[in-house]
């Protein structure tokens, strides 16, 4: 079977949302966007697909009271923020230079 | 070929709230790094926004101030993107069912009204800051939640100042509502220009090149200036293939803008509705309470104070710059003090006297009450005009009362006849040959007179009976 995604077509994409995958990663995309279309493939089988509305949200119902702005909460420990980052500094979450 | 500039601007605006857009976390500015934040700031797993009612209300003012339809139902959506900023994988904002679209309003360039229409307004998360090192980036989450206002005009700009006037309106507005304090010094107002050339007469745009976050005003001019010669140098010299649709930030330092990437396909940022926060129905009596929050906006204050209170357009223009301004204006009239002698004092010695010392006018000691206590007694004659500037000066150094400072500094007008009388006369006899220069015609004489009496009494005579004995006693 032709399969729809290439490696080329995961780096257009990939390069089109801003970030970059490895030849590895590659290969894992490549296997999970076969599935998704397989599923996606069922889906389009059934009959008049476009004459439904999109569901976005599980019950049609619509919220009429927000939160009101009285007060604040004071900010979490910031160790306990930063536990699970791999490195920081000073208070902050260092990562790698990605300038966009 | 002639070329005309098309602008487009997104101006990006953080709210004034107490709590986060969707977190209870603080919304304040604070120096150090993640001091205000919370589990949904950083998307720990598990948590849910919860939208923020007076986030929403003042996006509501700003939607109703632009003219804009406002939807009955705001739906949020998810635009996702990777960068490290953005800790959800995803910014929430509006895509579907914006606040606010198809706005319209004037804006005054010089003495036109130049019409602006806006796409739309939307209410979004602002993200995370970074600040970038030589080969790594510190993310402060203090900013990540901070409601953030976004609005987006049509390609309907045809000038660098035009575009400015529009960004100090708004300003303007945010401020006038108190929807924001709309500071650009806290970094709480940044924009995007899209520019592009078109050929006059034409109706086909050109290739649009958008400079992002720029953070001033006057950097949005000079953005604007840059792209208009750099982008007509390329088109004048057969390069036209040169500008491309790309995406290009200001520099400071060398003052142009400069590439940050191309767009070869526009970024896909897969803009689904965000089922984590259900469809918000807004109730149309919500809708007039918030109508009835809003004041009387900048320009319509400046057409009733030139209309009604017969000020010349400058000054209402000077006085409506700010709502401060326009409030302290307004207080003076309320005390019932003269509104071209209110506009008079503030357009000359209280701005002369708050830009002399960078002040801000909620922040001056003369209030209107302290300015009504220098003009009573101006008016009723007990003080001079030149006493009354004095007293202005005394009250703001010593931080005083009026009526304490005019006992203290003796500034009582002196219009006792007597007493006038007896110093006129002096003033004539050691005179005579200017006295006689005046009865032989020289009526330019009867001036250095009054000079002279008010030189004797330090300024404290009266003019207009100085006047009168003087007139008496010249015939």
């Amino acid at each position: 079977m032709t399969k729809e995604f290439t490696k080329e077509k995961i780096n257009n994409l990939a390069s089109t949302l801003l970030f970059a995958v490895s030849d590895d990663e590659v290969e894992i995309v490549l296997d999970e966007l076969e599935f998704l279309k397989s599923k996606m493939d069922n889906i389009s089988h059934i009959k008049n697909i476009m004459d439904y509305e999109i569901q976005t949200h599980p019950f049609d119902l619509y919220e009429t009271s927000l939160r009101e702005d009285d007060s604040s909460e004071e900010g979490t420990d910031v160790n306990l923020l930063l536990a699970n980052a791999k490195n920081t500094q000073n208070r902050e979450i260092e990562v790698p230079k990605v300038v966009g | 070929m002639a070329l005309k500039v098309v602008i487009g601007l997104e101006m990006h605006c953080e709210l004034k709230t107490i709590s986060k857009v969707f977190s209870k976390s603080k919304n304040e500015y604070n120096d150090l790094p993640n001091r205000v934040v919370g589990p949904v700031d950083m998307a720990f797993p598990g948590t849910l926004p919860l939208l923020n009612k007076e986030a929403v209300k003042n996006s509501i003012k700003m939607a109703m101030c632009l003219n804009c339809t406002i939807p009955e139902v705001l739906i949020f959506d998810r635009k996702n993107y990777f960068y490290p900023d953005l800790p959800k994988g995803y910014q929430i904002t509006q895509n579907t069912s914006p606040i606010g679209v198809n706005g319209k309003i004037e804006v005054e360039v010089g003495d036109e009204l130049i019409p602006i229409t806006i796409h739309d307004i939307h209410l979004e998360e602002d993200t995370a800051s970074l600040d970038h090192y030589f080969d790594y980036s510190l993310i402060d989450y203090n900013r990540a939640g901070v409601p953030l206002l976004e609005i987006v005009t049509d390609p309907c700009i045809y000038s660098p100042d035009t575009a400015v006037a529009f960004l100090e309106h708004l300003r303007n507005i945010y401020k006038y509502t108190g929807a924001s304090d709309a500071d650009t010094k806290k970094g709480q107002i940044r924009c995007d220009v899209n520019v592009s050339l078109m050929e006059e007469g034409s109706n086909v745009l050109g290739t649009k090149v958008e400079v992002k976050n720029v953070n001033s005003f006057s950097n949005v001019h000079a953005a604007i200036l840059y792209e208009i010669d750099r982008q007509t140098k390329l088109i004048e010299s057969g390069c036209q293939d040169e500008i491309i649709q790309e995406t290009r930030r200001w520099d400071d330092e060398t003052l142009s803008t400069v590439r940050m990437r191309e767009k070869v396909e526009s970024v896909d940022y897969k803009y689904y509705v965000d089922p984590n926060i259900p469809k918000i129905k807004i109730d149309k009596k919500w809708l007039d309470e918030i109508k009835k929050e809003i004041p009387m906006l900048p320009l319509e204050r400046k057409k009733l104070y030139i209309e009604k209170y017969n000020l010349p357009a400058y000054d209402a223009g000077v006085i409506i710059k700010t709502k401060e301004n326009s409030d302290y204006f307004e207080e003076c009239l309320n005390l019932g003090i003269d509104p071209k002698e209110a506009a008079n004092w503030i357009t000359s010695q209280i701005m002369g006297y708050l830009n002399k010392y960078n002040l801000e006018i909620n922040e001056f000691y003369l209030t209107p009450q302290r300015l009504f206590k220098i003009i009573e007694p101006l008016n009723k004659g007990e003080i001079s005009s030149k006493q009354a500037k004095e007293l202005f000066f005394k009250v703001l150094e010593d931080e005083d009362e009026p009526e304490v400072l005019i006992k203290k500094y003796g500034m009582k007008q002196l219009d006792n006849d007597d007493e006038l009388n007896k110093i006129i006369t002096t003033i004539l006899n050691n005179n005579k040959t200017q006295v006689e220069g005046y009865k032989a015609g020289k009526t330019n004489m009867f001036d250095y007179f009054v000079g002279q009496v008010m030189k004797e009494t330090k300024g404290k005579a009266n003019p207009v009976k100085v006047k009168e004995i003087l007139l008496k006693n010249l015939v």
